[in-house]
Order: structure tokens, then sequence, then C-alpha cells
């Protein structure tokens, strides 16, 4: 009898959590296929060179220029897109608006040499700094998936990270670049994936639901009254022997109805351009 | 007195399948006579069929005798000024009533594992508990001030117009047998729980129909309920009342005033089932009205299964969240 009661509750346990078990094994799996996905998702594109690094401004050492190059390698393929960082040193305002001549060639360096993590002209960012005295600033160019996923307020943070060194430490001006853009494009691509903020609710959330469920069946409801007002009526009704409602008095209040002007603003992406390629590149720039 | 079997002297009790005396020793129907025995107070603790010690409380009406298993009805808690007008018989049987149980309670995975076994079950007892029905003739006089509210706007400005009435009712209302259990044994709150009962087939008291069950006789006279019956009537006369009006966004009442008229009370048993559950040394008894099945009680909580079932529900959702998480 004790063994077949024990046995009828271990059944009752895993009915009870059946539905729990088959989403914690549908959780599994999907997980699973999501690793392999991740693991298989390597670089496709063989067009491209292996350079990422073209300090033809000479800004950096040989030693910062082999750094910079091993830190972009190793965070291109956890943001899966191409890195590149160009220096220059040259008169780009002879050939029309700082802005344009240098976005296009930023887009045209890209393009040309068939960046793309991806695909050619698939998914990538390049940074272009520009030396030349009185001309000195910085252009980003995004392709494919960056493109898409970088509007004003990312390529600002780029920018704002970049900006915090250039001025004194250029290598360490494009590793914050390198950085901050794998940082943008990781959570872009995983927005809940190892965002600490998910981690802790999944940590926290967990113990409050059973809690909550433990506090819930602790304590047993209590039988419902089922009788009604005319359960011992006899008759199931009673006898109405004066109704009235007589109207006594009445009052209005007036208020004047306050109007709000409407305002607020919204954003939108910015800086979308086409290079002499044809490809759609975005990005930022920011003269110093 | 005791219902023997005209054919096997075995003891006829009334049976709620049936609804007839039954002999469950030869299974013969209305074989049933009715054997006296004298009896004298102080001697109501000795069983007449066997001379065992049988329990018996100061109102109790029925009993079983725990040696020969027989059950006794003592005469003089059911005769003369303590004799029922009425009798409501058990509807429900004892397998019936277990299944009742088990089928309310069967989704309870937090109750104690033996909370449903059959031994356990089986301890289940039929009680017929005294009750009072009291009549009542109501006529309430009702005055409130009621508040309908509407706005509209016109041009600039919103107006609200709040109109006041005067709310007027007298209204008759005739309660028949409103119940007040007369046992101080049972708790009140619950016994207003197994409510309510269908009068229609309440019967004239015969004993016959209290043998195979336990029973007590009133504990107190009907005037010592009447403040409780008259609380009951009242909350059912303000409900009613309440009903009455409709269309205002807010009443406030002024006054209400019950006159209570042809006031009588008639004394019943009515059936209940009990289960006394036993768990981590607290009594969790269990009451099912005998007639309508309806249960009234509160069911035991093994905190070892909720806090395991818990334990579960945190791990299960922690990983699947984590996995989520990590997949995205």
């Amino acid at each position: 009898m004790d063994k077949e009661m024990k046995r009828e509750a271990l059944g009752q346990y895993l009915k009870y959590f059946a539905v729990w078990f088959v989403i914690l094994g549908i959780a599994l799996v999907f997980f699973i296929v999501s690793a392999v996905k991740k693991a298989d998702a390597g670089r496709t594109n063989e067009k491209a060179p292996t350079e990422r690094v073209y300090d033809y401004a000479e800004v950096l050492t040989h030693e910062e220029e082999e750094l910079l190059r091993t830190y972009i390698a190793e965070c291109q393929d956890k943001a899966r897109m191409d890195i590149i960082v160009v220096t220059i040193k040259e008169d780009v305002q002879s050939h029309g608006y700082w802005e344009t001549v240098m976005n296009g060639k930023a887009d045209d360096f890209y393009d040309y040499n068939s960046y793309g993590y991806n695909k050619v002209y698939g998914d990538g960012i390049l940074l272009l700094d520009n030396y030349y005295e009185g001309q000195m600033g910085t252009v980003t160019s995004t392709c494919g998936a960056v493109y898409e996923a970088f509007g004003d307020y990312e390529n600002d943070l780029i920018l704002d990270a970049v900006y915090r060194y250039i001025e004194t430490d250029p290598y360490e001006a494009y590793r914050a670049f390198v950085s901050e853009s794998t940082a943008l494009m990781r959570q872009h691509r995983h927005p809940i994936s190892g965002n600490f903020i998910f981690v802790v609710l999944a940590l926290v959330i967990p113990p409050i639901v059973a809690a909550i469920f433990a506090v819930v069946k602790m304590n047993p409801r209590k039988a419902k009254d089922t009788t009604k007002p005319n359960t011992y009526v006899q008759g199931g009704q009673g006898r109405m022997n004066v109704s009235t409602d007589n109207f006594i008095r009445n009052n209005v209040v007036k208020v004047r109805i306050q109007t709000e002007s409407s305002g607020g603003s919204s954003g939108g992406r910015g800086g979308s351009r086409t290079s002499s390629s044809g490809v759609r590149h975005g990005g930022g720039s920011r003269r110093r | 007195m005791i219902f023997k079997c005209k054919n096997c002297s075995g003891n006829v009790i009334y049976s709620p399948e049936k609804k007839k005396m039954v002999c469950p020793f030869c299974d013969s129907e209305g074989s049933q006579e009715r054997k006296d025995y004298p009896e004298h107070e102080k001697d109501l603790t000795l069983c007449p069929n066997c001379g065992g010690q049988i329990p018996v409380e100061v109102h109790t009406a029925a009993s079983q005798c725990p040696y020969c298993d027989n059950y006794l009805i003592f005469n003089s808690r059911v005769e003369g000024e303590n004799q029922p007008q009425y009798v409501l018989p058990f509807q429900l049987g004892k397998e019936e009533c277990k299944e009742k149980i088990r089928q309310k309670f069967k989704k309870c995975v937090f109750a104690p594992t033996d909370f449903l076994s059959e031994a356990r079950l089986n301890t289940i007892q039929g009680d017929y508990v005294p009750f009072w029905l009291y009549d009542y003739d109501t006529v309430t006089d009702f005055w409130a001030e009621g508040r309908k509210v509407r706005s509209w706007v016109s041009g600039n400005y919103r107006y609200t117009e709040t109109s006041y009435y005067q709310i007027h009712r007298n209204m008759s209302l005739d309660f028949r047998k409103v119940p007040a259990d007369a046992s101080t044994a049972m708790p009140d709150d619950v016994m207003d729980l197994m409510e309510p009962y269908d009068y229609s087939v309440l019967q004239e008291y015969q004993p016959d129909y209290l043998s195979g069950f336990m029973a007590e006789k009133y504990n107190l006279p009907a005037i010592q309920y009447v403040d409780r019956v008259k609380h009951k009537v009242q909350s059912d006369v303000d409900s009613y009342m309440r009903g009455t009006y409709s269309g205002y966004q807010s009443v406030s009442p002024i006054s209400s005033k019950t006159d209570y008229h042809n006031e009588a009370a008639q004394y019943a048993l009515l059936p209940v089932w009990v289960y006394h559950y036993e768990y981590g040394g607290k009594e969790y008894p269990f009451y099912v009205n005998g007639q309508t099945g309806k249960i009234v009680g509160n069911v035991p909580v093994s905190k070892s299964k909720v806090l395991s079932y818990a334990g579960t529900l945190w791990l299960s959702l922690t990983a699947i969240l984590l996995l989520l998480v990590f997949a995205f």
C-alpha cells in the first residue's frame, strides 16, 4: 500500500511537471541548435585580404599595429563582421566637402578590397582617420548587417569611444573603436545572450515564482457560500409593498477642458549613402 | 432501540442508496424489527446487545457499539421533548461520499500521500446533526439616497450633473426553515457552508432513518439560536434589498428596519458525513452534506511536497531561462 501510494505520488509529480519538463527539453534542444549554429557561423568571404590595419599616416608603431591586428582578429569572429582601420594623411578638401570625400573614400576602400565577413560587400565596419593638417577627423563606414544595425546613436557611441583617446593615443583610440563596435554588434546579434540584466533576471525570477507558488499552495482555499438571499424565502421572492424613487435635487459642475499642445520628436537613421560600387553604406563622421 | 433483522437477527440499517432498511448480513430488505431495551440515563454507556462500553456523550442520540458494531438509538434522546419533527435521510451513501471526496481532492497534489487512501477514507462516518429550522415573516422598511451622474462636453467645457433621489422600499419577505445547527460539536461556520439542503425530501421523523448512523439531539433550545438566525435573515434581507434598486452610481442607506412576525422553530436532523483526518498532530475535519455532497474542509498541505514542487519549479525555470538567455 505504502509503495503504491509513493508510486502514485511520483506519477502525480511527473504529471504536474510534464509541461515544464517538455519546455525544458525544447529549451535544451534550442540551446544546442543555437550553439551549433554559432560554432558553424565562421567567416565565409575568401576574396577580401587578410590585412585589417592600414596605417598610411604612420601614427602607429609596428608593435601597435601587430597588437591591433591580433585584437581585431579576436573581435571580428565574436561579432561576425570585418573590422578595418585605415589612417591617411591626405588633402581631401581639394576634392570637395571634407565629409563627402572622406565618406566616399571609406566606402570605396571597403568595396575595392571586397570586405565583408559573410560575403563580398557583406557585414563589416571600417574606420578611416585623416591626419592631414587642418583636415583631421574620423569617419566610419558600415556595410551589410552592420549598416542595418548601427544608426546615429551607435555611430556616435563608436566615435565617442574613439575621441576619448585620439588626441593622445591613436592606438588606444582604434582599440576602443574595435571594442565598442564589437560590443554593439554582439548586442545586436544576441540581444539577450550574455546580457547581465537578463542573466540576473533568469536567476532572480525563478526563486520569486517558486516562493509565490509555495505560499499560495500552503494556504488552502475555503469553500464558498452556496446559499442565495432568496434560498429560504417562501416562493423564492418577496412582496414589494412600497417602491418609490423621488427626485430631490441636482447640481451641475462646469470644468474648462485643458488642451495640451503636442510635442516630441522622432529619431531615425542618418548618413545612409551608396558608394561608387553601388553598395549601401552607413556610418558617422567627426572632425577635430 | 436496535433494529434487528427478522431473518438473521443482524443489525438492520438504513441504506441511502436503496432508500430503505437493509440487513447487511443477509441482504434482506424491509426485514427490520424494532427492539426496545429498558433505558436508564446512567446505563446508556452499556450496549444492551453485548454489554460492551459505548462512547456516549451528553447529547448523543445514536451511536455504534465498538464491540458488536450494532447501531443503537437512545429512546430517551429521540422521544418526548427530544423527538425531532423532521429528519432528512441520508441520500448519499458512504461509497458515493468517498468517491466525491476523491474526485474533489484528486487534483490536490499537495495533500499528504495517504489523504485519499482507502483505509483513511473508510473512517468516514455519517452523523445526523440537530438543526433548528426557523420561520420568520419579515417586513423591512428601507430608506436611502441614490445618486445618478451624467456628464457631457459642450464647447471647451465638461459638464457633470449629479441628481439625488430619495429611495424608499417596504418589502415583505417570508422566510421558511432557515437552519441553525444546534450542536456545539459542529462548527457554526462550517454548518452554514453546508447549506442549502433540499427540504422537498424532508420526512416526518422515524427512528429507522437513524439506524446505521451517529446522531445528536439538540444541545440547546431553539430560543438560544435566535440571534444567530436573525443575523442570517437580516443579511439575506439586506442582500435582497440591494437588488431592488438599480441605475444609481452610488446609494447611501439612511435607515433600514426589519420587523419579525410569526416566529416559529422546528427541530430536524440533517445528514452530514464527517471525515476526520489527522496530519502532523493536527485534526483536519471534512464535512460532506449527506444530501447534496457539498464538501467543506481545508485540505492539509504536506510542506515537504510543496517544498519539493517549489524546488523543482525553481530549478526547471532557472534552467529554461538560462538556456534561452544563452541561446539568443
